[in-house]
């Protein structure tokens, strides 16, 4: 084990930017925490105010009895999180692992498959999987002929995990590149065996990636409320409960109140885990890589990022093919209808649902290094704070940020442009994500470097250019990534915002889906994740140009 | 440098695109609608009146919850279909505009609200659809009654949604109490919840399921499983023998409607004997207003035995009604 540790003046090495430069670091703190404030404490609060309002009066009423009547709820939620957690790591990094030191062939395969999994169509996917291992699913039941029954538990935590490796594994592939080829030859040449090597440098060196991708993925769950409807069967959580008790039983107050029950605990957790800093030591100066796994490991390794390959063929296949046969399941013959169809709906939904998550994509990675950035040089208590607000509208059922967003605007004098709302709603929503994806790249800037620009008399700027900003790229990238798939296909906060004149084109899928239409609904996934997918590879270009070595 | 002012271009392009989305442009009318085939519909009235329509799709559960949230402040112009327990909700919280529209005289009574909050354009009903694929596989009859729903051997096969989502269910729900008697109708809902593995907590989804092989048997609304058919599911259909329960699909101006007028329009539109007749094309409900022609299928379903209902009593009886199925059958 390599002496990791860091001497406190280096600790605080990345705020000497700020030292030299206050003003624009008291600039940015203005600009992010009014954002924070008008995007996040606003909304959310609105929505926990309206808990106390029973009939328009100050009332407790919602919160007599709420705890020890949901007990059952909160544990069942957080078991849940946890498991899903506990699933989606080691699959992840075991996909990651694959990818950094596995051989080249196939890699680009893997990839598209994560990053393809990551752009999947709420209820389109759940539909698929179901069509493909429901209890008459063409895997489960035409092809292996056992039924089963996939509503519960078991088949919330499958599918949660199924649909959360992709962006967990593309984090810690991202960390894993990023951690130092020479440490780990120095680790072989003291005579370490390969294994030995990974275990005990560079996964442990990749540990802010994980932390990070735990926690997502943690709080992903917590706050889910979809695939619980969906294949819960009887097997509910806090987040799908307390939707239920707002759009079913229309009781506004106590399902404002349940969202507490939510937000609480988990701020709890979250918070007892950030006492603890992800520090880290890479300089990152070689890129190449020398640890050469034993090969009877790496095929191990193989068999799991093709199995996930493989059904990401399937589920995506299925959508595919449903967008061009006249009926999944009874009649494959081939059509162009369900394709037409796209024509027919609105231009200007997609247009509106492209600009949007653009707007709100760059804005969550560049929002997420700015606060990444400045948490890194300010007090625990503020860095705390401030990771809670950002994780709060994470960790709400989309639907009730949504309509935190709806309570704000329509109180305002002023009408507020549908767009700039949802735009908004996305980039806030996802920041959470963003953030701890520019914590984990900042984490593995090693501050004896920016001592080295320095000394080379590169000033304060010099540092952000030159090395912040390429280090981070790839993780801007993830970020970007994450909140465009998610604005381009979420409904949950949208359904509140979207007008009749104003639609977005998830909204198209949405109703397809509702009238049980699975060609439709397939042909507009299509559409959604091949925008999608090229948006990425143009990102992927557009960021990726000049190679992280060329420092000053 | 390079990076740097790619990162800067991406700014000054953030800022140039947010105003391009803020305002989306307004004409017509805006409707929120839960209706099946409403596109034709609505070019014809476009095609009638010259009123352009821009509609969104929301259950009734969400359109309440989304005025509330606006605290009564109009989303929309008008609403167009869901259930009638919304309506009678919106009337009674005051977001709805009172309109009597000169059409309704050629109404019974009991399908408008007297005040004109509202009033009911078709008739909707609840049936048991069947896949015949899984019922062959385990040799299971195709149910004929609500007491058949009941047979032991259909356990785990009959898929519902919770009555609190779904205005189809709640009409199921309402009716069978309303007809059967508080007592004998709790008695028979829980008889039935034996055989349901789960309620959905949406309302499109049991027939959805269904349709793919994932349960035997689901309650749905007619409409529904002529649209499924229509797109080549074969399905099984039957009508209840214990009686049929149905439902009205309303249509109503919001108060505080940036364009009321053309709200109105639309109220009178459907109303007319024009309107009636295009429902009568383009949806499998049946059009309310009489001596309308229906389709041969639609008018089977008009002539099955129907239940005896007060359908206003029932939009009311909602608070009471869902308070007793959560304690009794909230957990699933």
């Amino acid at each position: 084990m390599i002496a990791l540790q860091k001497s406190p003046q280096e600790e605080r090495a990345l705020s000497l930017i700020g030292a030299s430069s206050s003003r624009t670091e008291a600039f940015l703190w203005f600009l992010s925490g009014l954002g924070l404030i008008l995007f996040v404490i606003w909304p959310v609060g609105a929505v926990l105010f309206e808990s106390f309002l029973r009939d328009g009066s100050f009332s407790l009423s919602a919160y007599r009895g709420l705890f020890s009547k949901n007990l059952k709820l909160i544990g069942d939620s957080f078991l849940l999180a946890g498991g899903v957690t506990l699933c989606t790591l080691p699959l992840s990094t075991i996909i990651a692992l694959r990818l950094v030191y596995g051989p080249e062939r196939g890699r680009r395969l893997v990839i598209a498959a994560l990053v393809l999994s990551t752009i999947s169509p709420p209820f389109l996917c759940s539909m698929a999987y179901l069509m493909l291992f429901g209890r008459r699913g063409l895997v489960t039941w035409k092809l292996l002929g056992f039924e089963w029954n996939p509503y519960g538990f078991h088949g919330v935590l499958m599918m949660e995990t199924v649909s959360m490796i992709g962006l967990a594994a593309l984090l810690m592939m991202t960390s894993l590149q990023r951690v130092d080829g020479a440490l780990e030859r120095a680790s072989l040449d003291l005579g370490a065996s390969p294994l030995q090597t990974l275990k005990n440098v560079s996964l442990p060196l990749a540990l802010p990636g994980m932390a990070a991708s735990g926690l997502v993925v943690f709080i992903r769950s917590l706050s889910d409320f979809g695939t619980p409807l969906f294949v819960g069967g009887s097997f509910q959580v806090l987040a799908s409960r307390a939707y239920n008790t707002l759009i079913g039983v229309g009781d506004f107050p106590l399902a404002c109140a349940m969202n507490v029950l939510l937000i609480l605990p988990a701020l709890g957790v979250l918070c007892l885990r950030s006492e603890r800093q992800d520090d880290n030591f890479s300089p990152g100066l070689a890129e190449a890589r020398s640890l050469r796994l034993p090969s009877w490991f790496l095929r191990g390794l193989d068999v799991f990022a093709w199995a996930f390959v493989a059904l990401q063929v399937l589920v995506y296949g299925l959508i595919f093919l449903g967008s061009v046969t006249q009926l999944w399941g009874k009649d494959f013959s081939f059509t162009t209808r369900h394709l037409a169809a796209i024509l027919t709906f609105r231009a200007d939904s997609i247009r509106r649902s492209l600009i949007c998550s653009l707007v709100a994509g760059m804005g969550s990675c560049l929002l997420g290094v700015v606060l990444a950035y400045l948490l890194d040089g300010a007090r625990a208590s503020v860095r705390r704070v401030v990771q809670a607000v950002v994780d709060l509208p994470y960790l709400m059922p989309g639907t009730f940020f949504g309509v935190g967003y709806l309570l704000v605007s329509s109180r305002l004098p002023f009408e507020v442009g549908v767009a700039f709302l949802i735009s908004m709603s996305c980039l806030f929503r996802q920041l959470s994500h963003s953030l701890r994806t520019a914590k984990a790249g900042l984490a593995q800037i090693d501050p004896t470097l920016e001592y080295a620009v320095r000394d080379l008399g590169g000033g304060p700027l010099r540092v952000l250019t030159d090395l912040v900003l390429p280090v981070l790229r790839p993780f801007m990238r993830l970020g970007f990534l994450n909140t465009f798939s998610a604005s381009m296909t979420t409904t949950g906060p949208i359904i509140f915002l979207v007008s009749p004149y104003a639609r977005v084109a998830a909204i198209e899928l949405f109703e397809s889906i509702n009238h049980g239409d699975f060609g439709a609904a397939s042909a507009m996934g299509t559409f959604l994740i091949v925008t999608v997918a090229i948006v990425n590879a143009i990102a992927w270009r557009w960021s990726a140009q000049s190679r992280v070595g060329a420092l000053p | 440098m390079n990076l740097f002012k790619r990162v800067i271009a991406g700014i000054v392009m953030f800022f140039f695109l947010i105003p391009s989305v803020w305002a989306a442009e307004k004409q017509g009318i805006s409707i929120f609608i839960a209706y099946t085939g409403i596109k034709p519909i609505l070019e014809t009235f476009t095609q009638d009146t010259g009123i352009k329509v821009d509609y969104l799709e929301m259950s009734s559960g969400e359109v309440l919850t989304r005025i509330r949230a606006a605290k009564g402040k109009a989303q929309a112009d008008a609403w167009f279909g869901g259930g009638l327990d919304s309506f009678v909700a919106a009337a009674e919280e005051g977001f709805l505009e009172a309109y009597v529209s000169p059409e309704r005289e050629a109404y019974d009574p009991m399908f408008y609200n007297e005040e004109g909050f509202w009033s009911g354009i078709s008739l909707g009903s609840v049936v048991l659809m069947g896949n015949p694929e899984v019922l062959a596989a385990k040799k299971l009859m195709m149910p004929e009654s609500w007491e058949d729903l009941t047979l032991p051997v259909l356990k785990n096969e009959v898929l519902m949604s919770t009555p609190a989502v779904s205005g189809t269910f709640y009409s199921m729900v309402s009716s069978i109490l309303q007809t059967m008697g508080d007592e004998k109708g709790w008695e028979l809902l829980e008889r039935i919840d034996a055989n349901v593995p789960y309620y959905s907590k949406r309302g499109a989804e049991p027939a959805n399921k269904v349709s793919i092989g994932e349960a035997g048997v689901a309650v749905a609304p007619f409409d529904t499983v002529l649209r499924l058919r229509q797109e080549g599911h074969k399905l099984e259909m039957t009508f209840p023998k214990d009686g049929v329960p149905w439902y009205i699909a309303p249509v109503a101006v919001f108060k505080g409607a940036q364009n009321p007028e053309g709200a109105k329009a639309l109220v009178d539109w459907v109303l007319s004997e024009r309107g009636q007749e295009t429902l009568a094309k383009c949806t499998t409900q049946a059009p309310i207003r009489p001596g309308i022609t229906l389709e041969p299928e639609v008018q089977a379903m008009r002539d099955s035995n129907l239940m005896k209902l007060d359908v206003v009593k029932a939009g009311h009886a909602r608070k009471e009604i869902l308070e007793l199925w959560q304690e009794k059958f909230g957990h699933k």
